[in-house]
């Protein structure tokens, strides 16, 4: 967030500029918020023996990865998302574009945190896991932020709300996808770790 | 009834750990298992909590599958929690109410609203064991279950330990030291 902050003092107070790039910005910080936060979410329960403890329990390893996506979306994009009239003030993010990228950001970033979930399992018993999650979910974030900056884009730009609903079709579309099969892969990524 | 292990075999990243150990353990009775560094005491007792696969031979645990606590060398503790919330999380965990009696017992009532960061390590796995008994399953897993503790916790952990026997509960337990005096079974494993 410190990036929307940051940017309009290192651009300046240029309105237009600010307004045009606004939704990308929003996108893009809310990228950078899943990267800080999706790095530790297995891999301390995985090392401390706590994920042993959830295991001999009663959950499985989707309910586990299910439960961890889901928490990571409630704790880390939600905010955002709500937050989202503020930050605009910040970026000058036009009044109008408000409430349409609240709309885009919460149908798209449960993607990122599932999607995120999934990379954060794939780099589980790497020394170098913060260094390579980010190459493994970068390239699959970018689907997501095409589409979520994108159909802004198209709305700012060329007025096309018919274009800026079908992209978000794309977005839940994207957004389904990766809630029904990413903690399934997640949960036997973090099986094969553990053998 | 019984835990019944055959030529039992097990491989992690592709080496072979362990291989031909069979033996069987009955209810009401505790069984030793000691070894070297290295010689898969810890990789046996998480076979047969069902964390790692089995390569070759079985396990027959029956329906038992769901009354194993695994008490681990780590100690799972997080740091910003205090030994009081983590009580209560694990307890709910595992669908059990709460006695904070156990916090009492294991010497950490005075700890309970401290957060896990400022506690040693023998604190740790005090915490550990009260886990494990607020967990109140019928089969203990115990990895290294004194390396940390003092005698006088050693002293509780084997009051507990004879009582859970009493009830009908089984123990199986790898250690460097024979700190229970009358194990029914010692198991050998080579390296």
């Amino acid at each position: 967030m410190a990036i929307l902050f940051l940017l309009p003092l290192g651009i300046g107070p240029e309105k237009d500029i600010l307004s045009n790039i606004s939704p990308g910005l929003i996108w893009v910080s809310m990228i950078l918020v899943c990267f800080l936060s999706l790095e530790n979410i297995f891999y301390e329960d995985f090392n401390d023996g706590t994920l042993d403890l959830y295991l001999i329990g009663d959950l499985s390893l989707y309910q586990i990865s299910f439960a961890k996506s889901f928490s990571h979306w409630l704790s880390n994009c939600l905010p955002i998302v709500i937050l989202t009239p503020i930050f605009g003030i910040f970026v000058s993010l036009p009044n109008e574009i408000i409430f349409p990228t609240m709309i885009t950001l919460l149908i798209g970033s449960p993607a990122l945190s599932f999607i995120g979930c999934m990379g954060a399992s794939m780099s589980l018993s790497s020394r170098w896991h913060g260094l390579i999650l980010p190459i493994i979910i970068l390239p699959l974030f970018l689907p997501v932020l095409i589409f979520g900056a994108g159909s802004l884009s198209n709305l700012i730009f060329n007025g096309f709300e018919e274009v800026y609903i079908r992209q978000l079709f794309v977005l839940a579309g994207l957004s389904g996808l990766a809630i029904v099969f990413c903690p399934i892969i997640s949960s036997y990524v973090i099986k094969v770790n553990f053998e | 009834m019984s835990i019944e292990i055959h030529n039992l075999g097990c491989s992690l990243s592709g080496k072979k750990i362990f291989s031909n150990i069979s033996f069987k353990l009955n209810f009401g009775e505790l069984g030793i298992i000691i070894g070297p560094n290295g010689s898969g005491k810890t990789t046996l007792l998480r076979t047969i909590a069902g964390l790692i696969p089995i390569l070759e031979g079985n396990i027959n645990l029956s329906s038992l599958r769901d009354e194993i606590y695994l008490l681990g060398h780590k100690f799972s503790t997080k740091y910003d929690l205090t030994p009081l919330e983590d009580l209560k999380f694990w307890c709910s965990y595992f669908n059990n109410n709460f006695d904070e009696k156990i916090l009492e017992v294991m010497g950490l009532k005075k700890f309970s609203n401290l957060e896990c960061k400022y506690l040693s390590e023998g604190q740790k796995q005090r915490l550990s064991i009260a886990r494990l008994l607020a967990a109140d399953k019928k089969i203990w897993l115990l990895d290294e279950p004194t390396s940390s503790l003092d005698i006088n916790a050693i002293e509780i952990l084997n009051n507990y330990i004879n009582k859970h026997l009493s009830k009908g509960g089984m123990i199986l337990c790898a250690s460097h030291t024979n700190f229970y005096e009358k194990p029914d079974l010692i198991y050998s494993m080579e390296k």
